[in-house]
């Protein structure tokens, strides 16, 4: 096809020399690679953390500090929604530890045996709340507001898919204001996309959990969702069946709820477990 | 079952198309036998989007059709119009996407043929435009069509910058894509299923029509059998 065409053209004009030294780069990287992680391998426990993406930036900083305490563990992340990491478990990726937004999907994986039920644990909790853009912060100021003459876009995460979403309609339907403003919402895949639609100005209000407008600079909390309107945000997390790091994985969920893991939740926004 | 996501991103990606054709096909014919300074920086300007992971490309475009984006805030003042969260911005995410498939197929079709048959056309005093039509754009005809339809088919599969520009709004903003995106994220594989079906059906169609149509060309210009 003429695309295929050029493409040929181009490689076939790029001088012989460059693309020979290129491949030679590209293959010693690749050999390079190759045998830092077999030397890993043969030292250390490694084990993998499925983490839900709202809890992306407080379990970088947790898992650094446990393998600082513990330096023969190396702990591999993978961020997600915690929908797409359920189904990802299912689908039997190499996964250790399970940390979910929400119970809706441990619940899943436990009916079905993915997970090793006495190791769940609850970890975390979280506050919803409404943000605006700091510039234009003077058009509304509390959910009283909300109305079809105050907002143009009302953003937040999808209801069926995303957590944070779910409990923002959960919200918005607590305080009679759902019917009003359904036709104002744009639904985001997750909140970091919420947060992008209000940080460029595009929508007036996003919903968002406290935790991750304390990473936006651009972004003032302008409301806090009563915990009474919504079911209650818990963040648990369990370890996944049938996995060789099992124990590893447990030591881990027990960090997670230790005082120095729940004071590093705190300073990231999270509610401490009691 | 609901099918406006059907209707939606056909209306996309038939909008998308026709406005790469109508930019991509002058630009293609002016550029293909020219060479100026910097001609190769403004191609790889073109070339870009596709290299960007679309969720970028949907960035820059929610930074600058935004609000309060350079292009966004004058087309706000001066119309009244926004373009992010509405099936515009979806059509201007599947131009930015399948422009550098468009202007790559016709540029090498426009290169393809020899020039002097439209040199001995003027020679013989035929006018810019009858040359054009009569000439250039039946010679170039199999790799524009081959543009165009590269550029449907990556249109209606187009997702990362699509979600960002124009956001999930259901029967307003859902095409394909994102319906299977967050039927797939909600677990409900039938719905799933059913669109990615469709999506399957329409693509291949798409491709197969155009290696088809292809080859059958090829042959009856290498036979000599050329059919109208």
């Amino acid at each position: 096809m003429a695309v295929v065409n050029t493409l040929n053209n181009i490689i076939n004009k790029a001088k012989a020399r460059t693309a020979r030294i290129m491949i030679f780069m590209l293959c010693s990287m690749l050999i390079l690679t190759s045998c830092q992680t077999t030397d890993e391998i043969s030292e250390n426990t490694e084990f993998t953390v499925s983490v839900a993406s709202s809890m992306s930036n407080v379990m970088e900083d947790i898992v650094k500090q446990y393998e600082q305490t513990y330096d023969d563990v190396k702990i591999t992340l993978n961020y997600g929604g915690s929908g797409k990491l359920a189904q990802q478990i299912t689908q039997g990726a190499p996964v250790d530890v399970f940390v979910s937004a929400n119970t809706y999907w441990m619940d899943k994986l436990h009916e079905d045996d993915f997970i090793i039920s006495n190791t769940q644990k609850t970890i975390a909790g979280n506050t919803l709340v409404m943000v605006v853009n700091k510039n234009t912060q003077d058009n509304i100021s509390s959910f009283d507001e909300l109305s079809v003459d105050n907002v143009q876009h009302i953003a937040l995460g999808d209801p069926e898919t995303v957590p944070a979403g779910k409990y923002a309609k959960e919200v918005l339907q607590s305080i009679q204001k759902w019917n009003d403003v359904a036709s104002l919402i744009v639904l985001a895949k997750d909140v970091r996309q919420v947060l992008t639609y209000v940080e460029s100005g595009n929508v007036d209000v996003g919903f968002v959990y406290v935790s991750d407008a304390m990473t936006s600079e651009e972004v003032q909390i302008v409301g806090q969702a009563d915990s009474a309107w919504h079911s209650p945000i818990m963040y648990t997390a369990a370890a996944v069946a049938n996995r060789n790091e099992s124990e590893a994985a447990e030591a881990f969920i027990q960090y997670l709820i230790s005082d120095q893991a729940q004071s590093i939740f705190d300073d990231y926004g999270f509610e401490m477990i009691e | 079952m609901n099918f406006s996501p059907l209707w939606l991103s056909l209306k996309v990606a038939g909008t998308a198309t026709f406005i790469v054709l109508i930019i991509g096909l002058p630009l293609a014919r002016w550029m293909a036998r020219r060479q100026f300074y910097g001609k190769t920086v403004v191609e790889s300007i073109i070339m870009l989007p596709m290299v960007l992971p679309p969720t970028v490309v949907g960035f820059a475009l929610l930074y600058l059709f935004g609000k309060n984006g350079w292009i966004g805030s004058w087309l706000w003042e001066t119309f009244g119009f926004q373009i992010v969260f509405t099936w515009i911005g979806a059509v201007l995410a599947a131009i930015v996407v399948s422009f550098p498939l468009m202007y790559q197929s016709t540029v090498a079709a426009f290169q393809k043929y020899d020039v002097n048959v439209e040199h001995a056309a003027y020679t013989m005093g035929a006018s810019r435009w009858k040359v054009f039509w009569t000439l250039s754009m039946p010679l170039a005809w199999p790799g524009l069509l081959a543009g165009l339809i590269l550029s449907f088919a990556r249109s209606l599969g187009e997702f990362g910058a699509t979600l960002m520009i124009a956001g999930y709004i259901p029967n307003k903003t859902d095409t394909i894509p994102l319906t299977i995106y967050f039927a797939v994220e909600a677990g409900d594989k039938e719905t799933a299923t059913i669109w990615v079906l469709i999506i399957l059906t329409l693509g291949f169609s798409a491709v197969f029509w155009l290696n088809w149509w292809s080859k059958r060309n090829v042959f009856a210009f290498t036979t000599g059998k050329k059919d109208t």
